[in-house]
């Protein structure tokens, strides 16, 4: 026999569940922050003799397969114009799918050292325990002011909306590198809001905010444990593929090259473009 | 906590000597990298020549006997959040002290806010800043610092 798993050792829980601070202004953006999800799973790997336990790795692998994340502006008046600002699609976002490490290019989590995953080692005795836990608490921050480019006035934030949609599986790599995804979880973070300042030649001073968009928004979810890998293709393209795109250097990217259209006087815009 | 903060000043006041014993050649550049305190905060001063300095600063932890580099993103040698994009280098004129906007101890929203997928704080430990001239050749490190 090889080296597999224990039936009904595996176990993958979210607690604390994610949830969202109310966005929040400091002198620079509006802040989209939340309180972080905790993601903890276990499992325990079994062998016969001669088998060896030396080099498995239970980790977690974390994919982004929604984004939402628009903001629109204001002039105070009608003819400081208004704009639209889109970082969730292309040219803005490179890719619309991606995994999720601090590092470029890792495939398990690591923003949780020493606690993220468990690499069994040499002359452990079967079975092998094993655990990876990692925190996550996502954030957008918005400016506060954007310049409109057609009537050369500051415009003001009015609205904003984030959705983040992640899945997040438990995984076991043999030493030969070969991946066993073994259950994994949906969770995500909403926000949407609108804004008015309440002194428009002193941003600093506070602003006015209702929380917008129904049930739906402002709120964070997540669900329970799902066996086995995410049968969705947007996932199997990039688990572990090498060279996946970066989730935080993608966003980092779209926010700092968004998408902008402007308009020289007050009007809406289809924010789902 | 008192007995780190000595160790800490005692490190810095040995650190420094040694950093411009090594990495100070006659008339060069001779940037002191301080931690002072409270966490995170970092004061460079400019003893010798006007310099260009890379504006990415990097942070590494001690493990053992080795230090090894966290992967801290988004953290630069900037004097305020929301200002003008960071630029390619960083001049610092002979003389003149900068003290950059802290590090708040994340990965990924590690100063200034941005958007972050994945963060959280980087494990309790003991760190330094590490700042490199825009091309690269020479770094100048801070005394250490703890994380708790």
């Amino acid at each position: 026999m090889a080296v597999s798993v224990v039936p009904g050792s595996v176990t993958l829980i979210a607690n604390p569940k994610p949830s969202v601070d109310p966005p929040s202004p400091d002198a620079v953006n509006m802040n989209f922050t939340s309180k972080p999800i905790t993601v903890r799973g276990t499992c325990r790997i079994t062998g016969d003799a001669g088998d060896k336990p030396g080099g498995w790795t239970l980790g977690l692998i974390q994919l982004k397969w929604i984004d939402t994340d628009w903001s629109f502006y204001r002039g105070q008046s009608n003819s400081d114009g208004s704009l639209f600002v889109q970082a969730a699609r292309p040219p803005a976002l490179a890719a619309a799918a991606c995994r999720d490490t601090i590092a470029v290019g890792g495939i398990f989590i690591d923003n949780n050292p020493g606690g993220d995953r468990t690499v069994s080692t040499v002359g452990s005795a079967f079975p092998v325990a094993m655990t990876a836990a990692f925190s996550d608490h996502p954030s957008r921050p918005f400016p506060l002011t954007r310049v409109n480019g057609k009537t050369g006035k500051v415009n003001f934030i009015r609205e904003a909306q984030t959705e983040i949609h992640f899945c997040t599986i438990l995984s076991l790599q043999s030493p030969a590198g070969v991946f066993q995804h073994l259950k994994h979880v949906y969770w995500n973070v909403h926000w949407q809001a609108r804004f008015l300042p309440t002194n428009f030649a002193n941003i600093a001073s506070p602003w006015s905010i209702t929380p917008t968009g129904g049930k739906l928004d402002n709120i964070a979810n997540a669900t329970a444990a799902i066996d086995g890998a995410p049968n969705d293709k947007k996932f199997s393209a990039i688990i572990t593929t090498p060279g996946a795109a970066n989730c935080n250097a993608v966003m980092n990217a779209a926010f700092a090259s968004p998408n902008i259209t402007e308009s020289n006087v007050w009007t809406t815009f289809d924010v789902t473009r | 906590m008192d007995y780190f903060r000595r160790y800490a000043l005692i490190a810095a006041v040995a650190g420094a000597g040694l950093l411009f014993a090594a990495a100070q050649p006659a008339n060069g550049p001779a940037i002191e990298v301080l931690a002072p305190g409270p966490f995170g905060a970092l004061q460079l001063v400019n003893h010798g020549q006007s310099i260009r300095l890379s504006p990415v600063l990097k942070v590494e932890q001690q493990l053992g006997n080795d230090w090894k580099d966290t992967p801290v993103t988004n953290l630069f040698l900037i004097a305020q959040c929301g200002a003008a994009p960071v630029p390619k280098c960083v001049s610092l004129p002979a003389g003149a002290t900068f003290q950059p906007v802290p590090w708040r101890g994340n990965y990924c929203n590690s100063q200034c806010p941005v958007p972050c997928d994945l963060d959280g704080p980087v494990p309790p430990g003991v760190y330094r800043f590490v700042v490199s001239t825009c091309d690269h050749k020479r770094k100048f490190v801070s005394p250490t610092f703890e994380k708790k």
